[in-house]
């Protein structure tokens, strides 16, 4: 949960992990649900269940609960939940707009919709799809509902601490899903007999032209049966357009084959069943995940603004990420405090030490300065008092004897023309019959405990700096 | 109002696209103030890491010095004791003495004496050039030999060329000693 709030787990309304979803269609006497895998544009459905509604006539809302609840425990931990909102309480309205960005339709869709139905804003929620874009315009299909649907079936799942996340209309979504399965012609009629209404969608070169709900379904006695089919017909001829071609299709319903009769025979038209598909609705509220990606009805409810909802993700993520930072930045203060005081009392003990055991011009000066001073110092006093002990005098007869092994006129034909020796080095002009010799002079320097070359002869008259090594007496 | 409800009011009334870019410019300042501190805290380590290392070493420089200072303070004890017992002590007489010894009189062509006033000390340091000219290297090495046993005189260069009647040497030398300021 707290992951959900610091890190997106959709982009553009895609999920980019696997999330198993449970989808549900309340109906007056049954619950449909469908637990199905999202992952990005993929749904894999993974199980259906039909789960009656008890009692349903009396204390609906406890009955519904108490179905949903058992749902629950049959879906098992989900990471998501979707509802659909029953055809006869969903209003839809197609609208054309000059503009295509989401935002700017979300703006302005109530204002919309109160210039064509009477309705409060107030009390209703809504959401669109986009439903087909011409240039910089594009047409909508928007499915309004009263708030109060909504919050109930919220409340509905609130009851069995289950947050629902999306509320899609069952209509819409089903037309979304026979539309990706491209189960529906290009001009074409759905009638669609639920228990307690019908949807009729009318479709015109595969885009839907318009949806009507009529508060009759297959729910009614045998003696009604012939009025609900007058409805659905006299309905359909008031959306079909007389110059097209209409199929009609119904999604499967109980009693489908009277009710196909009575259409058939009444209409004169072939009526196709679209049975393919067992749980329709749950399945096609599993599929609103990406056919309806942006369309949900629970935020209107609550008068939820999307700038909230983020700026609420922005401030978990940022106080839990500030938090870390503040600890890591904590941390390393500790760290800089301790190396702080480990420096400025390691050069106190520094000054303390040089104070008490040498004269320097200012103590306070930087420990390299103070150090360079005390060498100086030193350095002159050991050239003054240090070469007259045997320790430290330089031998030059040693030194001597050493040169005149590496140079022994047997061994190497070099010839010396000129030494220099002081207490740290001896400078040698010669010359070299040959680089033979002067490589063979090289090694021999090399091989000697005494000497090291600082730079190498280049030319046969040479000019080469030899300084004492460690191995020096 | 709330100052929280009117931020709230403010951000709801925004529109999408000017919220994102606020929330852009929040995150990219949240984010550049971190990388700063981010940047000071591994700057700061690293000079601290070194400053620290410096300080051992220096500390431990200072330690080697002062046992150096302990060996001066001691060298000089003794040469103070070893100039006490000689104070006449001279270094052109310990020369000619030396040159004598190893008749090499013909041969040193000139000496030159320079004093070389130590400040803050009792003593000053002579110092005396000398040219030798057309010796072999066993009058060399016995004349070194001979300033080498001097406690009190060290040479302090020597300058070696072949001369002109082979195999014979020409040398330039300084050598050493400390002499009291009173004498």
């Amino acid at each position: 949960m707290i992951l959900n709030l610091i890190l997106p787990t959709e982009i553009n309304g895609l999920y980019i992990f696997k999330k198993k979803q449970l989808s549900v269609s309340i109906k007056k006497r049954e619950i449909f649900a469908t637990v199905s895998t999202v992952y990005k544009k993929d749904i894999t459905i993974e199980k259906s269940i039909i789960e009656p509604i008890v009692d349903a006539n009396e204390n609906q809302f406890d009955n519904i609960s108490a179905t949903l609840a058992r749902i629950s425990a049959w879906a098992g931990k989900v990471d998501f939940v979707t509802c659909g909102i029953q055809p006869e309480l969903t209003i839809y309205m197609q609208s054309e707009f000059p503009f295509k960005k989401h935002d700017a339709i979300e703006l302005v869709l109530k204002n919309e919709i109160a210039k064509t139905l009477p309705l409060n804003t107030e009390n209703i929620v809504a959401d669109f799809l986009i439903e087909s874009e011409s240039g910089s315009g594009c047409k909508t299909i928007s499915a309004i509902s009263q708030k109060e649907n909504v919050l109930s079936l919220i409340a509905l799942f609130k009851n069995i601490n289950i947050n629902l996340d999306k509320i899609a209309p069952e209509s819409l979504a089903i037309y979304e899903y026979l539309n990706l399965k491209n189960l529906i012609e290009d001009n074409s009629v759905v009638i669609d007999i639920d228990q307690s209404s019908t949807t009729i969608f009318c479709i015109e070169n595969k885009a839907i032209k318009s949806i009507r709900t009529i508060n009759k379904g297959h729910d009614i006695d045998d003696e009604n049966i012939n009025l609900l089919i007058s409805d659905i017909l006299f309905t359909v001829q008031s959306m079909a357009s007389t110059s097209t071609e209409f199929s009609i299709n119904m999604l499967p319903c109980k009693n489908i084959e009277s009710i196909k009769k009575l259409i058939e025979s009444e209409s004169g038209k072939n009526v196709n069943v679209i049975d393919s598909i067992s749980d329709i609705y749950s399945q096609a509220l599993a599929y609103a995940a990406i056919t309806m990606i942006d369309f949900n009805l629970i935020p209107d409810a609550y008068n939820y603004n999307k700038n909230l909802l983020t700026l609420q993700r922005f401030f978990a993520g940022t106080a839990i990420i500030l938090l870390i930072i503040i600890t890591l930045f904590l941390n390393n203060f500790i760290k800089l405090y301790r190396a702080e005081s480990v420096l400025k009392s390691n050069k106190a003990e520094l000054q303390k030490n040089i104070s008490k055991n040498f004269k320097v011009k200012n103590i306070k000066s930087s420990p390299a300065a103070l150090v360079k001073e005390i060498k100086k110092s030193l350095d002159s006093e050991i050239s003054l008092w240090m070469p007259y002990t045997d320790k430290n005098r330089t031998k030059y007869t040693k030194l001597l004897e050493e040169l005149s092994k590496i140079i022994n006129p047997k061994e190497i034909n070099i010839s010396i023309e000129e030494m220099n020796l002081n207490d740290s080095f001896v400078m040698l002009k010669g010359l070299a019959s040959d680089f033979e010799a002067l490589n063979k002079f090289e090694d021999l320097v090399e091989k000697s405990n005494i000497f090291k070359m600082q730079s190498r002869p280049q030319t046969t008259k040479f000019e080469v700096k030899l300084i004492y090594g460690l191995s020096e007496e | 109002m709330m100052i929280s409800d009117k931020i709230l009011n403010f951000l709801a009334k925004l529109s999408r696209k000017d919220f994102i870019r606020l929330l852009i410019s929040i995150v990219s300042t949240v984010a550049l103030i971190s990388g700063g501190l981010i940047y000071y805290f591994y700057y700061k380590k690293s000079y601290l890491a070194n400053e620290i290392k410096k300080i051992y070493a220096f500390k431990a420089d200072t330690q080697k010095y002062i046992f150096i200072k302990k060996e001066i303070e001691e060298q000089k004890e003794n040469l103070s004791k070893i100039i006490s017992e000689d104070p006449k002590f001279k270094l052109v007489p310990f020369f000619e003495n030396i040159q004598n010894s190893l008749r090499l009189s013909g041969s040193v062509e000139s000496t030159n004496l320079k004093i070389n006033n130590i400040a803050n000390s009792d003593y000053n340091e002579i110092n005396l050039e000398i040219s030798i000219k057309n010796i072999n290297t066993k009058q060399l090495v016995d004349l070194m030999t001979s300033i080498e046993d001097s406690p009190r005189v060290y040479i302090k260069n020597i300058n070696i060329k072949k001369a002109n009647k082979l195999p014979a040497i020409d040398v330039g030398m300084t050598i050493t000693t400390l002499q009291s300021k009173s004498d």
